[in-house]
């Protein structure tokens, strides 16, 4: 449960459990609870930031209390919708430092750690240019290396594809698919979230409605159709290949 | 201002980070000092220049730095010119030209991350006073980086009220507001989530 220090109500008893290198999306129309959620992951809503709430979160083992609060922020990875909330570092390169650097790496040991984050993201070339002058696209891929620098055990995403080309939708499919990471993925995209997560959980006003494979949740029109989910004109969940195993 | 940089070799590249933005801030504090005459106004801009030329980016640097400031200066031409008259606001705007070239020099021959680290060693002695050198260093950083961010929303909030036929400043004001206060929480959000509180 979670309602904001205006009072508004936003999380109505929330339950899940993803295993250790699960890829899941988080489904569910405007106003689900969906940014809502993922913000309590790493403490940024809920309990310890303000708010009113109750109820338990658990990462790795870890019970998120403020006294855990450094540890989780190391664990779950957040990448947020817009790059440009995400990115406020003069140069990429300084950006992806950012993160490690306040876990204490410094010297050789931050820069390999920079470089392994943008050879995963392929922006290694862009290292040295300031955020506000790459592409989009570009910019979302460099939100995704501040994170992968810390490290991660889970990589939470909320709306990776939104504004994206389709060739730059499809390079970050490819660098996502490739990370051996927890990922959750807050998503409108419902093909993306075939391709990328084969399990998906759908959320409702505040609440968990559904929790199963993408394929047999997209598949279903009557749960989709409850909850204003659309499938994009010809689009047909069972005659696509899902995520690779 | 983070895109100004100029790669290069010349002498005012060489010179640290610390010392050349301190001696700048000197040099140009004097120009602003300096009395209203002709002489002095010249003089100014003489220095500028030089400084350019034999020690910065060069000749073409000076011209396209002096034609971007063509608005500014006849803003400050103009509003002189109207309570001073033609000499005094012929020498203040050669001033303020001439302070404006310099400061810019110093962001065009200094990368910001190195700046941001002289900034951080020169507030190391104002720790015991309670300042947090390396906060303070992260707020200059934010409020240069998002500059061109919130140019980019001020565009947008504009030309979304031109496709509506408006044209009130105070309606632009506003929005522009909503929207920049917006991205600020979400800013503070993705610094929380990388390990800032």
């Amino acid at each position: 449960m979670f309602a904001y220090p205006d009072g508004r109500q936003a999380l109505f008893g929330v339950d899940f459990t993803i295993g250790r290198g699960e890829r899941v999306a988080l489904l569910g129309p405007n106003g689900a609870g969906k940014t809502t959620l993922v913000l309590h992951l790493n403490g940024i809503l809920g309990a310890v930031a303000g708010g009113t709430g109750s109820g338990k979160i658990q990462i790795g083992g870890t019970d998120l209390h403020r006294e855990h609060l450094p540890e989780i922020r190391r664990k779950v990875g957040l990448v947020f919708q817009d790059p440009d909330d995400q990115l406020f570092m003069p140069t990429v390169r300084d950006d992806v430092a950012f993160g490690p650097a306040n876990l204490g790496l410094k010297g050789a040991e931050l820069d390999a750690r920079v470089q392994e984050a943008l050879v995963q993201v392929g922006m290694q070339d862009h290292a040295d240019v300031a955020p506000h002058h790459l592409s989009y696209g570009q910019r979302r891929r460099v939100a995704v290396a501040t994170v992968l620098a810390m490290r991660p055990e889970v990589l939470v995403l909320d709306e990776p594809s939104s504004n994206l080309d389709p060739a730059s939708r499809r390079e970050l499919a490819d660098i996502l698919s490739g990370l051996d990471v927890t990922l959750l993925m807050i998503t409108h995209d419902l093909p993306y979230a075939l391709q990328l997560c084969e399990r998906s959980l759908l959320m409702d006003g505040g609440r968990i409605v559904a929790d199963g494979k993408t394929r047999d949740l997209l598949a279903d029109p009557t749960l989709m159709a409850a909850h204003r989910l659309e499938l994009p004109y010809g689009f047909n969940p069972l005659s696509v290949p899902g995520p690779e195993q | 201002m983070t895109a100004l940089y100029r790669p290069g070799r010349t002498p005012l590249h060489r010179l640290p980070a610390g010392p050349k933005a301190l001696g700048f801030a000197v040099v140009v504090l004097a120009v602003s000092l300096l009395p209203t005459r002709w002489e002095a106004s010249v003089a100014a801009l003489a220095v500028a220049a030089a400084t350019y030329v034999f020690l910065g980016p060069g000749l073409r640097e000076l011209v396209a730095q002096t034609y971007g400031l063509r608005w500014i200066l006849l803003i400050v031409f103009a509003g002189q010119l109207i309570f001073s008259g033609l000499m005094p606001a012929a020498t203040n705007t050669a001033r303020v030209g001439a302070a404006i070239l310099l400061a810019t020099l110093v962001m065009l021959t200094t990368r910001v991350t190195d700046l941001l680290a002289a900034l951080e060693r020169g507030l190391q002695p104002l720790r015991r006073l309670g300042v947090d050198p390396q906060r303070a260093s992260l707020l200059f950083c934010t409020v240069l980086t998002t500059v061109p961010v919130l140019g980019r929303l001020a565009l947008e909030v504009r030309e979304a009220q031109r496709a509506r036929g408006g044209r009130g400043v105070r309606i632009f004001a506003m929005t522009f507001t909503v929207v920049a206060l917006k991205h600020a929480d979400q800013l503070g959000e993705a610094l929380a989530a990388r390990g800032v509180d």
